[in-house]
């Protein structure tokens, strides 16, 4: 488990994580989401040892990371831009990485780079910039190790590469302790890879949540009522976070669960009323706007 | 992993990405080494004993004069960028830095490896050349020991040029501010050295130069300065500067751990700008801005020799501050649009230079009128007083370093008329020219050794002429602790093992062995001689001859046969030059007539100066034979050149120069004269057409 408790990190004039505390459990994969010069990348870079926070502290496993190669050790970063030596190959960065991670598994790695159609002779400078990142993703999981922080690592895949990335850190969720934390600026190309999610926001966090408990919380119902005071009854009865009315069609956003939702909803005999699938995009406007933000400036 | 198969590891890695150093390394280095060794071997192969001179030529081809040391700091510098320019990356860095490795680590396997990369080319180098020699036959194990030495020596060189690149590599955030910084760190203490210098010897009329306490000495450059100038007065020889290669040790030892520690505590962030740490920024810039700005301003004073210097000074250091300040500030931005970002960085520079400047013009702290209480022994050295020669050591030098006088009033007088004085002809070198005032002024060379150990020097400008100074000298030079402090012999004539003796009077010369137990009772005659030799004497006396003592050079390990520290015989040491006799030697002080080929009196002193600055008139007058009688009277009223009594100035007319031919023992010699004072026959001048002023000078009276 990570644990990052009231973290600052200021460069020069620009305050870039201002009181951050994050809880990041084992075992989930975890979206850490902000515009760019949200702090993410300060987050995962204090996360992983690269920097130094200027107050607070951020613990892995109960280890303080900073300077400690023990901590350190179960972490794989793969930064924005990851670094690669000046014409190596991917058998280069497997030897370089093997150096420092002694569970690295070399010949998942070089299969794996065949599966994915990856030329491990093939200078990585030749590589698109999408090729390299499955590449560092590939390397990050044979690395085996518990953590894996990925930053900005999932843009700029296809869907084909996101949804094959996606089933590999599936599989090694169930197969062994692994922890992915993923960053990133768009909320959509997370929405099928995360278990939990932290917004983040002007180097401060807006909201942690897990992304089941926010599906099952929160619901948009299609309905339509018989008559006015009925309606009025309902939408006192239910704990609205959003309403919409074209004509007679209702369309509410309601927190909640869903069999309690249609329970009340159905006390007022409506005509016609039905759950409408909400996506993690939806999900998140009308979370952040409860708490007074306006996420579509924000994300999108 | 362990850290020993992680160092191993990772070097196989880095030598993949930094191959090119070591091997053009490898390269560049045949040119100084191999090829010049080839070449220069190759042409003495051709000379008279080539296997000798080869042999030699091996020997002397590893010592501290092969410039190979230049390729050493290159080799240092672009090590140090190439091996920790991955600083300078944030990319590098988050991958390096999210590593499971201690920083430290880190520091160390990269350290490390630029080394290794260093040595083992020049090792290779090394033997290479050893090969060459034993192959050509010009190998003896002087060389191979001279080789071993080469190679740790510029090892050592480049570890300490490399830990210094290092440090303003961790000091900075890009490559271009690291060389910069390199630069500055290599020869920052040489630049303050050299400031502080210039500025006591502009501002200060009583500065002394002398090496020792002067600062110290932190750059590279300065070191090896320092180092090679010692070497150089021993002959480039290893073994003779243990004490530079101890402090090298240190100081690389030293720059090693400030690098690593600045490594650790650099902030992975500071990646790309310019300098690593800001509260550094403020420090740095004044590290620069006041040398330029003090430099700028002795360079703009230089412009003008008028009264206008004092403006142009002003104006240089306002310009070059200015300049300075805004060059490093468009720098560290890395944005010539913001040149005035700190401008309060500029004011406070501007203050402090301007602070020093004023401390140094108008003597603040009063560095020229300094005399301090507590003073344990005095040194004093006045030119040409207690004239001798001495090999290596420069008279003055011995003295400061080994006279102690007991502090008394009449030193202390001294001093304070010597201060007056140097105050009086502020801004005039020492001169023989006697002045309007009949004024003149020799140098006098005062070292304080106070009580707590601490050595003060200072150089005044003393009237010589003046009475109560030479009441003074007088006193002084009368006394056993001033004759001990400035004539060597009183104290090591036992020391130097002298074997052979060279006498030099007017008109002779002789050199000749003496045996233990004679030389022992000459030193012994003229010790006691010396000792009892009054003031009143060597200020109205020429010397009647000189007196050398020779002595092996094997006894010194040199190449050379003998060296000679001289002394001068006056009329009183009569039993000096009654032994001298007595072993055998020509004291031969006045010559016939008869035995004069021809005499020639050359003026120099007539300023007759064509359009290009030569002299196109000398005016000369010969005698021969013919003129016996002249001949006769010149004689009378010469003194040797060589012998002249140096001291008293109104004793030496050296303008007026008599060259004597003449026939001893059956050769021709000719030696130079010069007129006593008062002495020069009416004739001479009226023939010579003397000018005047010169005429004035020859009749200036002596000393009573």
């Amino acid at each position: 488990m990570i644990v990052a408790n009231h973290l600052y990190k200021r460069f020069g004039e620009v305050e870039a994580v201002k009181d951050v505390s994050v809880t990041i459990k084992k075992g989930e994969v975890f979206g850490l989401i902000g515009t760019n010069g949200a702090g993410k990348s300060t987050f995962l870079r204090m996360a992983c040892g690269v920097l130094k926070p200027d107050k607070g502290e951020i613990v892995l496993d109960d280890m303080p990371v900073f300077e400690n190669p023990k901590a350190k050790q179960e972490i794989f970063y793969i930064s924005d831009e990851q670094f690669y030596m000046a014409n190596s190959t991917p058998v280069d960065m497997i030897r370089f990485y093997q150096n420092y991670y002694p569970h690295f598994d070399d010949k998942r790695c070089l299969e794996m780079l065949e599966k994915f159609g990856l030329d491990k002779k093939r200078k990585i400078n030749t590589f698109s910039k999408g090729m390299k990142k499955q590449m560092f993703v590939l390397m990050g999981v044979c690395a085996n190790t518990k953590y894996l922080f990925c930053d900005e690592t999932f843009d700029g895949l296809d869907p084909v590469m996101r949804q094959t990335v996606k089933s590999i850190f599936a599989g090694e969720l169930t197969a062994r302790d692994f922890t992915p934390v993923v960053a990133s600026h768009n909320l959509r190309e997370l929405e099928d890879i995360c278990d939990h999610v932290g917004l983040l926001h002007k180097g401060g966090v807006l909201m942690q949540r897990d992304l089941e408990d926010m599906k099952l919380n929160i619901h948009t119902i299609q309905c339509v009522f018989p008559d006015e005071e009925s309606e009025k009854a309902a939408l006192a009865a239910l704990e609205v976070v959003k309403a919409e009315k074209r004509g007679k069609l209702n369309l509410i956003t309601v927190r909640g669960k869903r069999e309690d939702v249609m329970l009340l909803l159905n006390a007022q005999n409506p005509i016609f009323a039905e759950v409408l699938p909400l996506s993690l995009e939806e999900i998140f406007i009308s979370e952040t706007e409860v708490v007074g933000y306006d996420i579509k400036k924000l994300i999108f | 992993m362990t850290s020993k198969s992680l160092f191993f590891k990772r070097i196989k890695q880095d030598l993949h990405q930094r191959v090119w150093f070591p091997v053009i390394l490898f390269i560049i280095s045949f040119f100084p080494m191999e090829l010049t060794l080839v070449s220069e071997l190759d042409r003495l192969q051709h000379k008279v004993n080539p296997i000798e001179r080869m042999t030699q030529y091996m020997v002397e081809f590893f010592t501290l004069a092969n410039p190979f040391s230049i390729v050493t700091g290159v080799a240092a510098l672009i090590c140090a960028l190439s091996g920790f320019s991955f600083m300078h990356s944030a990319r590098k860095l988050d991958t390096y830095h999210s590593m499971p490795v201690k920083r430290e680590q880190i520091f160390w396997q990269q350290y490390v490896y630029g080394i290794l990369y260093y040595v083992i080319p020049v090792v290779i180098h090394v033997i290479i050349c050893l090969g060459i020699g034993v192959a050509l036959g010009a190998f003896r194990v002087e060389a191979l020991s001279n080789m071993v030495w080469f190679a740790l020596i510029q090892t050592l060189f480049f570890v300490l040029f490399y830990s210094v690149c290092v440090t303003a590599v961790c000091l900075t955030g890009n490559m271009v501010i690291s060389v910069l910084g390199c630069g500055v760190l290599l020869i920052y203490s040489w630049v303050l050295y050299g400031l502080k210098t210039s500025l006591y010897d502009i501002f200060f009329d009583t500065y002394y130069y002398n090496q020792a306490g002067t600062i110290w000495a932190f750059s590279p450059l300065h070191l090896i300065a320092n180092m090679l100038s010692d070497a150089d007065y021993t002959g480039f020889v290893y073994a003779d500067c243990t004490l530079h290669y101890v402090k090298m040790l240190m100081q690389a030892a030293v720059y090693t751990l400030v690098a690593l520690w600045l490594y650790k505590k650099r902030p992975t962030e500071a990646a790309g700008k310019s300098i690593a740490f800001g509260f550094a920024e403020p420090v740095i810039k004044a590290m620069i801005a006041l040398p330029v700005t003090i430099v700028g301003a002795f360079l703009f004073r230089s412009v003008v020799e008028n009264d206008a210097r004092d403006g142009w000074f002003i104006f240089g250091g306002i310009f070059s501050l200015v300049l300075s300040c805004l060059v490093m500030e468009a720098i560290f931005r890395q944005n010539p649009r913001e040149v005035f970002a700190h401008a309060k960085h500029l004011i406070v520079n501007g203050a402090i230079a301007a602070t020093v400047i004023v401390i140094f013009r108008f003597d603040v702290f009063g560095y020229d009128y300094y005399m301090p209480a507590n003073v344990k022994n005095y040194a004093i050295s006045i030119y040409n007083l207690g004239d001798i020669y001495m090999y290596r050591d420069s008279h003055r030098e011995w003295s400061l370093e080994n006279m102690e006088l007991t502090p008394s009033e009449s030193i202390t007088k001294l001093i304070e008329q010597a201060i007056e004085d140097s105050e009086t002809s502020h801004n005039m070198y020492y001169t023989y020219e006697k002045l309007a005032d009949g004024a003149i002024y020799f140098s006098m060379y005062v070292k304080y050794e106070l009580d707590n150990g601490k050595e003060e020097y200072r150089c005044y400008l003393l009237n010589i002429l003046n009475d109560s100074t030479q009441q003074l000298l007088n006193e002084i030079y009368n006394t056993d602790e001033y004759k001990l402090g400035i004539y060597p012999i009183l104290s090591d004539g036992w020391k130097k093992q002298y074997n052979t003796v060279q006498v030099t009077t007017a008109y002779a010369e002789d050199r000749f062995a003496l045996s233990e137990e004679r030389m022992a009772k000459l030193i012994e005659t003229y010790q006691r001689e010396l000792k009892a030799l009054r003031y009143e004497e060597i200020w109205n006396e020429s010397p009647v001859a000189s007196l050398g003592f020779e002595w092996d050079m094997s006894v010194d390990n040199s190449q050379m046969h003998c060296y000679e520290d001289n002394y001068k015989i006056y009329d009183s040491f009569t039993q000096t030059i009654a032994l001298l006799e007595e072993y055998g030697c020509i004291m031969e002080t006045t010559l016939p007539a008869e035995m004069i080929t021809a005499i020639e009196i050359d003026d120099w002193s007539v300023e007759n100066y064509d359009n290009n600055g030569e002299i196109d008139k000398v005016m000369r007058v010969n005698y021969t034979q013919d003129d016996y009688a002249k001949l006769v009277e010149i004689v009378k009223n010469v003194e040797s050149s060589s012998l002249v009594n140096e001291f008293n100035p109104n004793m030496r007319v050296y303008d007026v120069n008599v060259d004597i031919i003449y026939m001893l023992n059956g050769k021709e010699y000719s030696r130079g004269f010069l007129f006593k004072p008062g002495c020069m026959p009416s004739w001479v001048r009226e023939e010579l057409d003397a000018s005047l002023e010169e005429l004035d000078r020859i009749d200036i009276p002596t000393y009573q």
